[in-house]
């Protein structure tokens, strides 16, 4: 139960191959490791997931785990899975209580076991109050939270959730990440799709970056983060254009043209920074600026284009 | 909080039939107040059919007595499996529960059953309605047997199998038009609450291929003993079931 999900080559086209959605994608997911799929609306996130759900065919390439197919053998896939998706699970007509229920007895799990399971779940995402209350009724959050705990109840091996946090109040997002570190701790494949990169920071041990469906950053976020973290940005705003000469040699400074430049410094490139920042100020060729230490998000905006 | 490997791993027939049960449950919570709505919905339309058509007809013959009481039992299960299922497993399909499903580790044909049941179950009452209507409006006789059963009950899963095939297949707005073309063709036109020699020879045989008629002929033959228990309908009547058995197992099995 310790195999590596694997994935190799996929490709997915759709519209008669004109909209790539995969491109040619390779990468690995262990056991006991968070992570992190993110990238712009449309970069490709959810057909991966759905592809390795075994709901998507891909055209090209092959997901393997644990000597089975999952393209050849979906059922098998099916079992080994447990998926949260994009929108919420089914809840309407259906208390939350019933709901995590429904989806346990699905999974084979029935009298004792069952309620020990269900009310274990409930207990650990804070929901209790809530298990008696029709799905319809519950808040955008609590609709997630229900739908959470379908995806972890009776776990599978491999777990992929689609924006699993968005709704959530902060208090409770914090558990959603708690328990998908648990999950990971135990042995279970854990894939999350979010856009929250302050959360993938904290949370999670690596991180994806689609673009455009390639796959154009794979890497352990503490890598990535202690990298940041010896990089900082001073972002200024100027009362008329700078060309390069403007700024010392040694900066790396990045312009949209719109008066507004980012200048990425090393840790001792700071003071030097400060001091022509302080010229300039006295100049009173500067409108505003802030220093700060370089972040995920940055790094997400340098190397995507956004939804161009 | 560990991985379940005993259960994954477990393919037993006992599994199995716990991991259906948890699905009929399931769609039985789902559905639990829609339930009884339809039930007094299918009522309705059989008291319609028995006292309400009847009022057309001041001079009723045996024989029409016959197809109007045959008559409100398949517009019944035709509601039920065509209309009304088909309705809200398209709503079901655009809010995502089918998608939803696909993941679930159980067999298609499984989700497929299951919601059969629970459809089959759900026009029962209709049926026992129509069967009260027609005994106490007309003071007929009902053949109840093992075989006037099995017929209601192929028919009831052929209606809920069409109704799935329309809900799975076409969009909510075709679909919607479907359904309607298929009542109104129900109760209006098609030869199900009068004699088929009331209707151009062609169009007769039009009828005989699709699974309407021949449903009601069937409850007409089995449960009413009225005329003879045809061969021919009940091939039709059992392709139509494979039909749309296959037409909705492959929409739940396609993948994307």
């Amino acid at each position: 139960m310790k195999s590596n999900l694997g994935i190799h080559s996929i490709t997915k086209r759709f519209k008669h191959g004109q909209v790539i959605a995969n491109d040619n994608i390779s990468t690995q997911f262990s056991p006991g490791i968070i992570t992190a799929l993110t990238g712009h609306n449309g970069a490709g996130k959810t057909t991966l997931l759905k592809q390795i759900m075994g709901i998507t065919r891909p055209d090209k390439g092959s997901i393997t785990f644990a000597g089975h197919s999952f393209i050849q053998e979906p059922a098998v896939a099916r079992n080994m899975i447990s998926m949260m998706p994009q929108l919420h699970a089914p809840l309407t007509g259906v208390t939350l209580r019933q709901s995590v229920a429904a989806i346990l007895r699905v999974r084979g799990c029935f009298g004792t076991d069952l309620r020990t399971e269900l009310d274990e779940v409930l207990d650990n995402l804070r929901i209790s109050d809530w298990a008696n209350t029709p799905g319809e009724k519950l808040s955008g959050g609590l609709q997630r939270l229900t739908s959470f705990a379908m995806t972890v109840v009776s776990p599978a091996p491999i777990l992929l959730f689609d924006e699993p946090t968005n709704d959530v109040d902060p208090v409770r997002r914090k558990l959603i990440w708690h328990y998908l570190s648990k999950l990971a701790k135990s042995g279970h494949i854990v894939i999350v799709v979010t856009h929250n990169l302050v959360e993938v920071d904290q949370y999670a041990d690596r991180y994806l970056l689609l673009d455009h469906g390639h796959l154009v950053r794979d890497e352990s976020t503490k890598l990535v983060v202690g990298n940041l973290l010896d990089e900082n940005i001073l972002t200024i705003t100027t009362k008329h254009p700078f060309d390069s000469r403007d700024f010392p040699e040694s900066f790396k400074v990045k312009s949209n043209n719109d008066l507004r430049y980012k200048i990425f410094l090393k840790h001792g490139q700071i003071i030097t920074a400060v001091q022509w920042l302080q010229q300039r100020m006295d100049a009173s060729e500067i409108a505003t600026y802030s220093l700060a230490p370089n972040s995920l998000d940055s790094m997400y905006g340098g190397l995507t284009d956004g939804d161009k | 909080m560990g991985i379940n490997s005993e259960q994954l791993i477990d393919c037993s027939l006992r599994t199995k039939l716990r991991k259906f049960g948890g699905l009929i449950w399931w769609s039985l919570v789902r559905h639990k107040v829609l339930l009884p709505t339809f039930s007094i919905t299918q009522a309705v339309l059989a008291l319609a059919i028995v006292y309400g058509l009847a009022l057309l007809m001041p001079n009723m013959s045996h024989q029409d007595i016959l197809y109007l009481s045959s008559g409100a039992i398949t517009i019944g299960i035709i509601a039920v499996g065509c209309v009304l299922a088909a309705q809200i497993v398209g709503t079901a399909k655009q809010d995502g529960i089918v998608d939803y499903q696909k993941t679930l580790p159980v067999d298609r044909t499984g989700i497929i059953l299951a919601d059969v049941i629970i459809w089959s179950l759900a026009s029962l009452p209709g049926v026992l309605m129509s069967c009260i209507a027609a005994v106490i409006r007309f003071h007929v006789h009902l053949y109840v047997s093992s075989l006037s059963i099995v017929i209601v009950l192929l028919a009831q899963v052929t209606m809920v199998l069409l109704g799935f095939s329309l809900a799975y297949w076409l969009s909510a707005n075709i679909m919607a038009l479907a359904t309607q073309v298929i009542m109104i063709g129900g109760l209006l036109f098609s030869p199900i609450t009068y004699p088929a020699d009331r209707i151009p020879n062609w169009l007769a045989s039009v009828y005989n291929l699709l699974p309407f008629v021949p449903t009601s002929d069937l409850i007409r033959a089995t449960l009413f003993h009225s005329g003879t228990l045809s061969i021919f309908n009940l091939i039709v009547l059992m392709l139509w079931m494979v039909i749309a058995f296959v037409l909705s197992l492959f929409a739940l099995t396609k993948r994307g």
